[in-house]
C-alpha cells in the first residue's frame, strides 16, 4: 500500500533515507531475532534435562516423605516440621541480554533444616527433609532459567513481529511510495520537456 | 503377682483377642479401594465414627480418638496410675513442644497439640507463654525451666530443646518405673532408650554431625553405655555393627542397616525395632495377674494404629500393596492364638 505522501523530490529522497533506515532495521532485527532463537534453544535443552532431573528427585524426596509419613502420627509429624533454623534469602539481580534485563537469582541458605526431636520422628524423615534441601537450589536455577526462556520467548515474539512488519509492509510500501513518486516525478519531467518542445516550436514559427 | 489387677487382666484379655492380626490387616490392604479397606475396619473396634472418615486427615483424627479411648480404658484399670500415665505423659512432652515451638513464632493448629494430657494442655501454654511455671507439676515446671535455659543459652536451638525434652521424658519414665520396682516398665524403658540412642547414632552419622552433636542427643540410662557410641562414632559401621556383637540387639542392627545400604532406606531398621519391642511386650501375654498386660496391651495398641495408618494412608496416597506390606510391623496377636 502506497504511503499517503505528495510525490516531490523531497519526499523521494526522504522515503529513500527511511528505506535504508528500515532495511538496516530489518537487517538489524533479523539478526536479533536469530540470537535469540540460537539462545532459546540452547536454554530449552538445559531447561528439559534440568526439569526432568528435579522431577525425578522431586518424586524421589516425596516418596521418602510418604514413607515418613506412614508411620508417623499427624501431630508428630506437624510439631517436627513447624518450625525450621533454616533461613533462606533470594537475592535477585538483573543481567542485560538483547535489551532484556534477565533475573539471576542467588539463594543464600543458612542453619540447619533438623529441628526436631529423635525419639518420636521417623528416621525416613530426616532423609525426605535432606533430599528437599538439597532440591531448593536446583529448584530455584529451574525458575530462573524458566523465567528466561518465558521472556526469551515474549522477545521472539515481538521481535518476529517487527520484522515481519519491515519486511512485509514497510519496506514494500516505501519502495512502492518510490516507484510511484519516481513515475510522477519522471512523468512531471516529461510533460516540462514536451511543453518546452511545443513552446520552442511556436517561437520557431513566428 | 498382683492380684488387684484380676478384673483389669481379665478385661484386658477379652481385648486382645479383638487386637487385629496380620491377617486382617492384609485383608484390608488388599482392598480394591480405599472405601472397600475402610469398610474392612466395619467390625473391628475401629468401627465408632467410621463413616465421617473422607479423608487422610479424617483418619488420623479417628486413630486420635480411638487412642484417647484406649488410654481411658488403660486409666480405669489400672491400679498403679503414676505407672500407666508415663504414657500419657508423652503427650505433655509433645504438647510443649508445639507450645514452646509456638512462642518461637510458629504457627500453630488446634490438631497439633495431642490429648489425653496429664496436665491440661491450656495450662501449658499458658506457662510456656507466660514463664509462670509453677502452677504445672514440679517435673513439667523444672523441664520448662530447664528448657527456657537451654533456649537461651544455646543460640534459640530447637532441636537440642526437643532432644532435652524426649530425654527428660524417657529419663523420668525409667525413674519412675524403678522407684516402682516393675522390671517389665524399666526394661521396656530401657530398650526404648537404647533403640533410641542407636537410631540417634545412626542418624547422625548420615547427617555427618560431629561427635559434639552426638554427645548432646544421647541419652543417658540405657543398657548400652554412651561411650559406647561415642567411641564408635568416628569408626565404620561395621565395627559399630560389630561391638553390639553380644547385645540383644545385634541381630536387628546388623540386618537393619545391611537392608539401609542395600536400598539406601531406614524403613525396614525402624520395622525391625519395633518389632523388637513388641516381641518384648508380648511377654505380658504370660502374666496372669499384674499391670504388665495392661502395658502390652497399651504398646500393642500404639503399634496397632501404626500398622494401620501405614495401610489406610498408604492406599490414600496409592502405594503399591507390596511396598506397603514390606512397612507393616508384627502383630500383638497372631490368628493361631484365636
Amino acid at each position: 500500500m502506497r504511503l499517503a505522501v505528495n510525490p516531490t523530490r523531497m519526499e523521494l529522497l526522504k522515503l529513500k533515507k527511511r528505506l535504508i533506515l528500515a532495511r538496516r532495521g530489518h537487517k538489524l532485527l533479523k539478526d536479533k531475532q536469530d540470537e535469540l532463537m540460537r539462545n532459546f534453544l540452547s536454554l530449552i535443552e538445559e531447561i528439559k534435562e534440568l526439569r526432568l532431573t528435579v522431577e525425578i528427585e522431586l518424586f524421589q524426596a516425596y516418596g521418602s516423605f510418604l514413607i515418613a509419613r506412614l508411620t508417623m502420627g499427624r501431630e508428630f509429624l506437624d510439631e517436627a516440621l513447624m518450625f525450621s533454623q533454616l533461613e533462606t534469602n533470594l537475592e535477585v539481580t538483573y543481567v542485560p541480554l538483547m535489551n532484556l534485563r534477565i533475573p539471576r537469582y542467588r539463594l543464600n541458605i543458612e542453619g540447619d533444616y533438623f529441628s526436631y526431636g529423635l525419639l518420636t520422628t521417623s528416621m525416613e524423615l530426616d532423609r525426605a527433609l535432606k533430599r528437599y534441601r538439597e532440591l531448593i537450589p536446583k529448584m530455584v536455577e529451574l525458575a530462573e532459567k524458566e523465567r528466561e526462556l518465558e521472556m526469551l520467548s515474549y522477545e521472539i515474539e515481538r521481535t518476529r513481529r517487527r520484522v515481519n512488519a519491515l519486511e512485509h509492509i514497510l519496506i514494500p510500501n516505501i519502495f512502492e511510495t518510490i516507484s510511484y513518486i519516481s513515475m510522477k516525478l519522471e512523468e512531471l519531467e516529461r510533460s516540462n520537456l514536451t511543453r518546452l518542445m511545443k513552446i520552442k516550436d511556436i517561437v520557431r514559427r513566428h | 503377682m498382683d492380684n488387684r489387677y484380676a478384673y483389669a487382666v481379665g478385661k484386658i484379655r477379652a481385648k486382645e483377642v479383638r487386637l487385629l492380626d496380620l491377617p486382617k490387616l492384609l485383608s484390608i490392604l488388599e482392598a480394591e479401594n480405599i472405601e472397600e479397606a475402610l469398610k474392612g475396619l466395619s467390625d473391628t473396634d475401629y468401627r465408632e465414627g467410621l463413616a465421617l472418615v473422607k479423608q487422610e486427615e479424617d483418619f488420623d483424627l479417628h486413630l486420635s480418638l480411638h487412642m484417647e479411648r484406649v488410654y481411658g480404658l488403660i486409666s480405669e484399670l489400672t491400679h498403679d496410675p503414676q505407672l500407666t500415665d508415663l504414657f500419657i505423659l508423652r503427650n505433655d512432652f509433645h504438647n510443649i513442644k508445639v507450645a514452646f515451638k509456638k512462642k518461637c513464632g510458629a504457627s500453630v493448629e488446634e490438631e497439633y497439640y495431642l490429648a489425653p494430657s496429664v496436665v491440661n494442655r491450656e495450662e501449658i501454654v499458658e506457662a510456656v507463654e507466660t514463664g509462670n511455671f509453677f502452677r504445672l507439676p514440679p517435673l513439667l515446671a523444672g523441664t520448662l525451666q530447664e528448657i527456657e535455659g537451654i533456649y537461651n543459652s544455646s543460640k534459640k536451638n530447637i532441636q537440642l530443646i526437643d532432644t532435652t525434652l524426649d530425654e527428660i521424658y524417657l529419663s523420668h519414665c525409667l525413674q519412675v518405673s524403678q522407684q516402682a520396682k516393675c522390671e517389665f516398665l524399666e526394661r521396656l524403658f530401657l530398650i526404648q532408650i537404647d533403640l533410641t540412642n542407636i537410631r540417634t547414632f545412626l542418624r547422625l552419622k548420615e547427617m555427618d554431625k560431629g561427635r559434639d552433636f552426638l554427645k548432646n542427643r544421647l541419652i543417658s540410662g540405657g543398657l548400652l553405655e554412651r561411650d559406647h557410641f561415642l567411641k564408635s562414632f568416628a569408626g565404620s559401621l561395621e565395627s559399630f555393627v560389630d561391638s553390639l556383637r553380644f547385645k540383644d540387639y545385634y541381630g536387628i542392627v546388623k540386618d537393619g542397616i545391611e537392608s539401609w545400604k542395600k536400598s539406601g532406606s531406614f524403613s525396614f531398621l525402624e520395622k525391625l525395632f519395633d518389632d523388637y519391642l513388641l516381641n518384648f511386650v508380648k511377654k505380658a501375654k504370660y502374666i496372669s495377674f499384674g499391670i504388665e498386660p495392661l502395658i502390652g496391651y497399651l504398646v500393642a495398641k500404639e503399634m496397632e494404629v501404626k500398622n494401620l495408618r501405614t495401610v489406610i494412608v498408604g492406599k490414600f496416597n496409592g502405594l503399591f500393596p507390596e511396598i506397603i506390606k514390606e512397612k507393616l510391623r508384627e502383630a500383638y496377636i497372631s490368628s493361631r492364638n484365636l
